[in-house]
């Protein structure tokens, strides 16, 4: 029955909106949602997946998943839901149990959550069922989105929406057949397949609209600063410290630190590129050497103003006019500590800040911490820095150098290879120049960590193992130098990455992370030098692979640019250009309103477009819309005009009995009637035939000259 | 009747869990900065904000027309339909009214749903939260069109079995004479709620979109003009001879007889009322009657029945 009567009181009720809703929980399910419920789990597991983390667990969730989805049905109720409430409580109790433990908490939640979700899946028998799995699978998702770590996500989550819509529309005709005693269709089909995918793509676009507009119009506060853990963990290299000991984390780490994007058209010739590509991206310098671990030592940080240098920070005398300069923008992810990353022979960097931090080594520093990523722009010089050698008994030991020719911590093996290498040199860069001969010759580059135990870690590099990392290289020439009375320190910071054609801009990784070595020149002051061998490539795969890399990276490019780092300084900053750019082009609407191109441009649209302009200015479309719009054209020719509620009939009848169509074309003007009616009501009617016999019958029938 | 649409609508179950969780996410996306958690937002803010527009629009400027039965009795199932038009050019998608349901209605198109209800006893009965629902397009919104209430009036259980078996020698004679002779049928006319469902003839009904009764060219004698008073009746008798009035008029009707009733309307006001024009009125009345004083039809020709005989 659709209705609940009430005898005592005379009343005849619908249902309410609780039994309505309610009506279909507890009925079964069919196989169709049951796999839809799956496909959102298995989504939910691969955005676990796409973070690294728990990849083994993952795995092994997949056979029950498969085994479920070829079953699609849950497992009867039985001896599993008791057992599955024993699983659950296990896992809690051992994700309580892990939580002080070196796995981060979200990694525990989604660990917890997704043994639940595999529980919920077997046991996924009516819709409070789905409900259960859906929010699972959307609490794993949001626990991946609030870990931030990759840019595989969003590949991850339009599917997962997409499904989500699926089990949502699914449930909506689940409530429907619930209340029906009628058949109930959950797709309802409406016209063709190309209607109805035209119009899911129409709602897609629309949706996808309203999405990215919401995304870019929520307001955005200033947010308390706090980089994520995962960032924090990508960036660590880049602390007070240096350590030799650790093995390189860092180096094979995709994850993407920063873009470098020229700003001007002119240095997108492949010969500056390939030039600019072989910079590097300055990021602190260390003093201290002791066992095998470079601190910072002793350095003076202070705060500059430039507010009254429009937010500009000069790297270099203004007075020494600079050739062939260069515009990059830098694109930079958060980092702990925040510092600025400097390309080689940058001459003044664009920041648009009112201070920043500047230490004695040139090390800069962002004051306040932000959400999302810094822009700034860094004016380079492209061309080779000439470096004014000297005597080494040209430097003076005074505050800048005295730290930097320490002695500290060199063995007493290195310091008489470094007096071997010394002897019979006179100036900085020919020792330099042996020095990185012998570390090159000697030694080879490697990732890989050996087991050094107590000896000192460059000892062991140059004289044992003879292979190591940047950092190994970097360090081993540090200490060469200064055994041979030249100030040296290590560097760290990032070459200049991969250069991606299509997006035009160099890609930062984490893996591009480097340690080279500055030295100091009296005439030149400090000048880099790179003594890690360059690593063989290992020719960098098929055309088309590197052609996919590249989109790959153009994708990552907007993900970063558009979304990922995309703040409320962005979002000021595209309000205004909106602004601007809806000004301008109103502007220019105005100014060029008048111009011959714009005339002629809309002689060309009304000539394209006369009939459907005459049509439309008569108001014949919207008034009678069943009519075809051959006759339409053809009745607005006449020197009389038919009512809206007149028929094509009884219009013709007036037509001719008023005399403005002879009584000859009464059969001509019958057949036009005929084929209207076939062609508005009749199903199947052939439309292509009714325009073309209607045209050339209307073509014949004119009507009679002097009749207004 | 025609009523003017109250469109509502509100969150289901899931509709509230994605709204509780963009707002939540929203909130963390402020307080941390992540944009992807503001893009998970924004994602579900935009279901929602898309699925609100499709749900509302989907309703939204139709023409809903209760049709409650003519009249209808108690113990018997009977239908209260809902006749839906879209006006504005636009398809609309999963319609349903009680349980009745329509996956589409196309553009400009109308339909009709129906749902049952059964009574237990005659009376006025008024109708309480009807509506024309739909969970389109997906399960986050549930609009309705929220109808206004009416009444039904429910007559008395017919009981036919003293009304048969008073005409038994009449109607004996009417089928002798009527028997296989199809020519003596004059006329055809619409199935009405009550006609006797033999008189239907099926083949034209199979060939048309509605049933056919075959009116009887006998003329059973000339019009009459009955009157029951009901006042002298204790409760008990009274529903007994209520069902049996009910009986007696729709057997009377059946036979296509000319015969009026003094009955009381809606307006309350007693009239001559047609068994064959006015039954709805009249089973208005036997269903809302409910004792008092009987105020005697004026004229000579007519006919008082003998209620004792009838609930023998």
């Amino acid at each position: 029955m659709g209705f609940v009567v009430d005898n005592k009181n005379f009343l005849i009720t619908g249902k309410s909106r609780a039994e309505i809703r309610g009506a279909p929980t507890g009925k079964p399910l069919d196989r169709i949602i049951f796999r839809l419920a799956l496909c959102l789990a298995a989504l939910a597991f691969l955005a676990v997946y796409s973070t690294g983390f728990l990849r083994g667990m993952l795995l092994a969730l997949m056979p029950p998943i498969v085994y479920l989805f070829w079953r699609g049905q849950g497992l009867k109720p039985g001896i599993f839901d008791p057992l599955a409430g024993i699983a659950s409580v296990v896992a809690l109790g051992s994700a309580l149990y892990h939580r002080s433990g070196p796995v981060p908490g979200v990694v525990l939640l989604i660990e917890f959550t997704s043994v639940i979700l595999l529980l919920q899946l077997f046991k996924l028998r009516t819709l409070r069922d789905v409900n259960g799995a859906m929010i699972l699978s959307l609490m794993i998702v949001l626990a991946v989105a609030a870990m931030n770590v990759n840019f595989i996500f969003p590949l991850v989550l339009m599917p997962y929406i997409l499904n989500l819509f699926l089990v949502l529309r699914w449930i909506s005709g689940f409530r429907h057949r619930g209340v029906a005693s009628a058949n109930v269709s959950v797709w309802p089909g409406m016209g063709s397949l190309r209607r109805q995918l035209a119009g899911f793509l129409v709602s897609l676009a629309l949706f996808v609209f309203v999405w990215l507009a919401l995304f870019y119009f929520i307001p955005r506060t200033e947010s308390l600063g706090l980089a994520s853990e995962a960032s924090k963990r990508r960036l660590q290299g880049f602390s007070d410290t240096l350590s030799l000991s650790e093995i390189g984390l860092l180096e094979d780490n995709p994850a993407v630190v920063m873009r470098v994007k020229p700003v001007e058209e002119r240095t997108m010739s492949p010969s500056i590129i390939r030039r600019l590509g072989a910079r590097y991206l300055r990021g602190t310098t260390f003093s201290a050497y002791k066992s095998g671990r470079w601190e910072k030592g002793r350095t003076r940080r202070w705060f500059t103003d430039l507010r009254r240098n429009m937010g500009n920070f000069p790297l270099v005398d203004k007075k020494s006019p600079q050739r062939d300069t260069h515009v990059l923008e830098i694109i930079l992810e958060n980092t702990e500590p925040p510092l600025v990353f400097v390309p080689d022979q940058a001459t003044e960097l664009a920041l648009g800040l009112p201070f920043i931090g500047v230490e004695d080594d040139r090390t800069l520093y962002f004051i306040n911490r932000v959400s999302g990523s810094r822009r700034y722009l860094a004016s380079v010089v492209l061309n080779p820095l000439e470096v004014r050698d000297s005597a080494v008994a040209a430097i003076p030991v005074n505050r800048s150098t005295r730290e930097f020719l320490s002695t500290a911590g060199i063995s007493d093996r290195l310091a008489q290879l470094a007096q071997v290498l010394a002897s019979g040199t006179e100036n900085i860069a020919v020792r330099v120049e042996k020095a990185i001969a012998f570390l090159q010759r000697q030694c080879v580059y490697s990732l890989s960590q050996a087991d050094f135990g107590t000896t000192d870690p460059v000892e062991f590099f140059i004289f044992e193992s003879k292979e190591g990392s940047c950092e190994h290289f970097a360090t081993a020439l540090a200490l060469l130098l200064r055994a041979m009375q030249v100030p040296a320190r290590p560097v760290s910071g990032y070459s200049m990455g991969d250069w991606n054609d299509v997006g035009k801009f160099f890609t930062v990784r984490q893996g591009h992370a480097h340690t080279w070595v500055e030295v100091y020149f009296p005439d030149s002051g400090w000048v880099p030098f790179d003594p890690t061998p360059v690593a063989e490539d290992g020719g960098g795969g098929s055309e088309i692979s590197r052609f996919l890399l590249s989109l790959w990276e153009t994708y990552e490019g907007y993900w970063f640019s558009y979304v990922y780092s995309f703040d409320n300084r962005s979002q000021v900053l595209g309000f205004r250009r909106i602004i601007t750019t809806m000004g301008d082009n109103l502007r220019g609407l105005i100014q060029n309103f008048f111009r011959v191109e714009y005339a002629l441009l809309c002689l060309v649209v009304a000539v394209a477009f006369r009939r459907r302009l005459r049509l439309f200015a008569c108001g014949v479309v919207r008034s009678s819309n069943w009519i075809p719009q051959w006759y339409s054209e053809w009745e607005i020719e006449l020197p009389v005009s038919r009512n809206p509620a007149e028929t094509p009939a009884e219009f013709h009848e007036r037509l001719l009995r008023d005399g403005v169509i002879g009584s000859e074309s009464r059969a001509a003007l019958a057949a036009v009637v005929r084929l209207i009616d076939e062609a508005a009501f009749k199903a199947g009617a052939d439309q292509v035939f009714c325009r073309d016999r209607g045209r050339e019958l209307l073509k014949k029938i004119k009507p009679r000259k002097g009749v207004h | 009747m025609l009523i003017k649409p109250r469109q509502r609508i509100s969150l289901s179950a899931s509709g509230k869990i994605l709204l509780f969780l963009a707002v939540f996410l929203l909130f963390a996306a402020q307080n941390t900065g992540n944009n992807l958690l503001y893009l998970v937002s924004s994602c579900f803010f935009a279901g929602l904000l898309l699925s609100l527009f499709f749900s509302w629009r989907n309703l939204s400027e139709l023409t809903v027309e209760l049709l409650p039965p003519d009249f209808c009795f108690a113990g018997q199932r009977s239908f209260l339909r809902c006749r839906v038009i879209d006006r504005s050019g636009r398809a609309r998608y999963s319609l349903a009214f009680g349980d009745d349901y329509s996956a589409t209605l196309p553009a400009g198109a109308m339909v009709v749903l129906k749902a049952a209800f059964t009574t237990a006893q005659r009376g006025r009965y008024h109708t309480s939260q009807l509506k024309l629902f739909s969970c389109y397009p997906v399960d986050l919104f549930f609009t309705r069109v929220e109808i206004p209430d009416a009444w039904v009036a429910v007559g008395p259980t017919p009981d036919f079995s003293r009304a048969r078996a008073d005409s038994a020698d009449t109607e004996g004679a009417v089928q002798k004479q009527v028997s296989g002779k199809e020519g003596d049928y004059w006329m055809q006319s619409h199935y009405r709620e009550g006609d006797d469902s033999s008189l239907i003839n099926w083949k034209i009904s199979a060939r048309s979109t509605q049933e056919w009764v075959l009116v009887k060219s006998i003329n059973a004698g000339s019009s009459r003009r009955l009157y029951f008073d009901l006042a002298p009746l204790s409760s008990e008798q009274l529903e007994l001879c209520l069902r049996r009035i009910m009986g007696l008029l729709l057997h009377l009707r059946n036979l296509h007889t000319e015969v009026y009733v003094w009955a009381a309307g809606p307006e309350k006001s007693y009239s001559w009322l047609s068994v064959k024009s006015d039954m709805a009125q009249i089973v208005f009345w036997l269903a809302c009657y409910e004792g008092g004083s009987f105020i005697t039809p004026p004229g000579d020709d007519v006919e008082n029945v003998d209620l004792q005989k009838l609930m023998v």
